[in-house]
């Protein structure tokens, strides 16, 4: 450190020294910190500023000991109960201590859960961490340690948007997974997925690892069991199959509902492309080259189609429309019913009747063509306005011609 | 029939007194260019169109929180030449804007001011504000959020005005900040209030002009009538058929306008200090603003002879103005 830095360090103490009078006594910690020129002291009590445990809630003393009420370096004192680092394998009960004390926490956020640390240890990673695995995480290795954010700021690690990433560190790390006999592709399979998209689109419902398997009480979803944490977002999906005749096959065979056709991880868009006997669909995968089953797929995938095209041509003219400023109030509402119409189309597709869609793509039909007839009128009657108005424009100019010739007369005459 | 037309003509003159007004019109020349003529008769035009279009716009809009914004989209999208209504309406208000800041500057530029010139300049620069006004508080009306940014930067810049400031703020937004209130209060200014002040005082500007542009007894001079005042409707059916064509090139969108005007006014505001000889910067900048207004009311009695070297600060106020607004939109 030059003198220069000294003496800035210098008159930053002294500055804390005279505050402290009138500091609280976990602000304390942080001011005599700040103005430490050691960055591994200083920073922590920097990042904690911005934390959900900034110094005047919860505190340093909370997780390292100490008396903060004591202004001087025997605020560190062993008799204190002073820990410069907690220990590693202290660390879930350590957070769990306060987190798990309802009283506690909703002094700070009454909607905060307070189960997190018994979820964990029924999680695989908590039962790891009490087997001993050193690979297993802790709190600290999700949510960080001084600088921690809410869970909902787009900073966090642990935010739906970057929590895939975080499970990915770990999970698609070969010398971590070692023993554990898990896939390492999951977060290169989860990108390529329709719920990936969506995320990254903006859609705040669709999920991320955490969405599926949970935050703390993370469990491995067995296949046979993936449709019950599908049905929380698809309900009418998995009822539509559940009518459906791939139903007693599917239990018959052990295969689950969901993941067979649509995957796990990399779970692809519900395109027609989906109801298909070539090697880019699911049904050849059982179905081979069956005759009538080849039926039945195309039969689908014609009504998926014709019905997704139609209803991209309706919302891409009304989209046109809406940009040369010709929608009319009547046009949400139908773009409304025709959303409802797809969306009441794509589960009876999992009927696997070509028959179920009859009726549901009829809606989509009549709902596209709604929205298409309200752009036409709009279009119509803009081509007649712009009629008259080219004539209003017309007359504007000629009488402008009319009156420069005139002022060009009367100019000359006086000058004659 | 010359002699049946003859007959309505002096019936005409007999309860008008046309002819002697006319005599006038013809004694009185003025030098060319005389642009500010020119840009007097297409504001008056353009006022004209605005108040036409104005109460055509009134028979569908609805001045309600929950309705405005639907009223206009049902304007915009279903009334047979309701785009058009609309686009026209807020193209005639922009070209006001530009047309009275012209007319105020020329009228600077050429030291009109001058005797006997003061009233008339002085309610120039009233009937600027008014436009203004009248333009701010038109873009709040269709209640979209792009309106309800325009209520709140306005809000905020009025709040900065000495002294008057607070009440200035609240007399625009009916309250403290933006509230279902601000509609109302925003309609009823721009609808009734300030129409009239502004129609009152184009009705003073009317009186005043002639005198202000100054006659010229030269013969090479040109006569207001009827030489002039073919000109100038020339230069505003010119005008008419700027805001025709606009309105059809770039309808408006339902999200509605930024007040572009008042943009040099919020790129000063920001890049003022936070505080400024001990007092909040951008309360200091709005009292600095505010006492040059002051000035330049004052102009004609502060300059009775209108100093020339007056014209280069003008000029640079001017393009400083046009440079501000421009980083602003930017």
């Amino acid at each position: 450190m030059g003198w220069r830095e000294s003496n800035v360090a210098a008159l930053v103490a002294l500055c804390v020294l005279a505050h402290s009078a009138s500091a609280t006594a976990e602000s304390r910690c942080v001011a005599c910190h700040a103005s430490l020129g050691d960055a591994k002291l200083r920073d922590p009590a920097v990042q904690i500023l911005a934390s959900v445990h900034r110094a005047d809630a919860v505190g340093c003393v909370a997780c390292h000991g100490g008396d903060a009420g004591d202004p001087t370096v025997r605020a560190h004192a062993a008799d204190t109960g002073f820990v410069a680092r907690p220990k590693r394998a202290r660390i879930p009960e350590l957070c769990g201590g306060c987190h798990g004390d309802a009283r506690f926490v909703r002094r700070f956020n009454a909607s905060l859960p307070i189960d997190q640390l018994a979820l964990y240890q029924l999680s695989r990673h908590g039962r790891a961490f009490a087997a001993g695995s050193r690979a297993a995480p802790v709190c600290s290795d999700c949510h960080g340690t001084h600088a921690i954010a809410p869970a909902s700021a787009p900073s966090s690690p642990v935010s739906a948007k970057n929590v895939a990433a975080l499970c990915g560190h770990c999970h698609s790390d070969e010398e971590t997974m070692r023993g554990t006999g898990l896939p390492l592709d999951q977060l290169a399979d989860y990108r390529k997925s329709v719920h990936h998209t969506a995320l990254e689109a903006g859609n705040d419902r669709a999920p991320s690892c955490s969405g599926c398997h949970g935050g703390h009480g993370e469990l491995q979803v067995a296949v046979a069991s993936l449709s019950h944490v599908c049905v929380g977002c698809h309900r009418d999906e998995l009822s539509q199959f559940r009518d459906s005749p791939h139903r007693e096959p599917f239990d018959r065979l052990g295969l689950g509902e969901c993941a067979p056709c649509h995957g796990a991880h990399e779970v692809t868009a519900a395109e027609p492309l989906l109801v298909s006997l070539g090697p880019e669909g699911s049904c050849g995968k059982c179905h081979g080259r069956d005759a009538r089953a080849q039926a039945a797929m195309r039969a689908l995938a014609l009504a998926l189609d014709t019905a997704r095209d139609e209803a991209a041509r309706a919302r891409a003219r009304a989209d046109h429309a809406a940009r040369l400023g010709l929608a009319t109030p009547e046009l949400e509402p139908a773009l409304t019913t025709l959303r409802e119409a797809e969306r009441r189309l794509r589960p009876q597709a999992h009927r696997i009747d070509p028959l179920v869609l009859t009726e549901p793509a009829r809606a989509v039909h009549e709902a596209a063509l709604s929205v298409e007839e309200l752009v036409t009128g709009a279009e119509q009657r803009r081509e007649g306005d712009l009629v008259v108005e080219r004539i209003v424009l017309a007359v504007l100019g000629l009488c402008f011609v009319l009156l420069v010739a005139k002022a060009r007369q009367l100019a000359r005459r006086r000058r004659a | 029939m010359s002699t049946k037309r003859a007959g309505y003509r002096d019936w005409l003159d007999d309860r008008l007194a046309l002819s002697g007004a006319v005599a006038r019109l013809k004694e009185h020349r003025v030098h060319e260019p005389a642009v500010e003529i020119y840009l007097a008769g297409a504001s008056l035009v353009l006022f004209t169109l605005l108040i036409g279009t104005g109460v055509l716009l009134m028979m569908w809009y609805r001045p309600s929180v929950q309705e405005a914004s639907s009223s206009v989209a049902w304007l915009s999208g279903s009334v047979r030449f309701g785009a058009l209504l609309r686009a026209a309406h807020l193209w005639a208000s922009d070209l006001l804007v530009l047309s009275g800041s012209a007319y105020a500057f020329v009228i600077l530029e050429k030291r009109r001011y001058r005797s006997p010139g003061e009233l008339h300049w002085i309610v120039a620069l009233a009937s600027l504000a008014l436009v203004v006004a009248l333009a701010t508080t038109g873009s709040m009306l269709p209640w979209s959020e792009t309106a309800r940014q325009g209520a709140e930067l306005a809000g905020s810049l009025a709040r900065k005005a000495p002294l008057l400031g607070d009440w200035l703020a609240r007399a625009m937004l009916g309250g403290q900040g933006v509230t279902d209130a601000t509609l109302p209060r925003a309609f009823g200014w721009h609808v009734a209030v300030l129409p009239a002040l502004l129609g009152t005082s184009i009705a003073l500007l009317r009186l005043l002009a002639p005198r202000a542009w100054g006659s010229s007894g030269d013969r090479d001079a040109v006569p207001l009538y009827p030489d002039m005042l073919i000109r100038v409707a020339a230069f505003a059916v010119a005008s008419l058929f700027a805001v025709v064509f606009l309105a059809m090139a770039l309808p408006i969108r339902d999200a509605g306008r930024v007040l572009w005007y008042l943009a040099w006014l919020h790129v000063l505001l920001e890049s003022t200090p936070n505080r400024m000889f001990g007092i909040d910067g951008a309360r200091f900048s709005m009292g600095v603003l505010t006492a040059l207004g002051v000035l330049a009311c004052a102009l004609p009695f502060l300059d009775p002879r209108g100093a020339r070297w007056l014209r280069v600060p003008a000029w640079i106020v001017l393009v400083g103005l046009m440079v501000l607004t421009a980083y602003g939109l930017a």
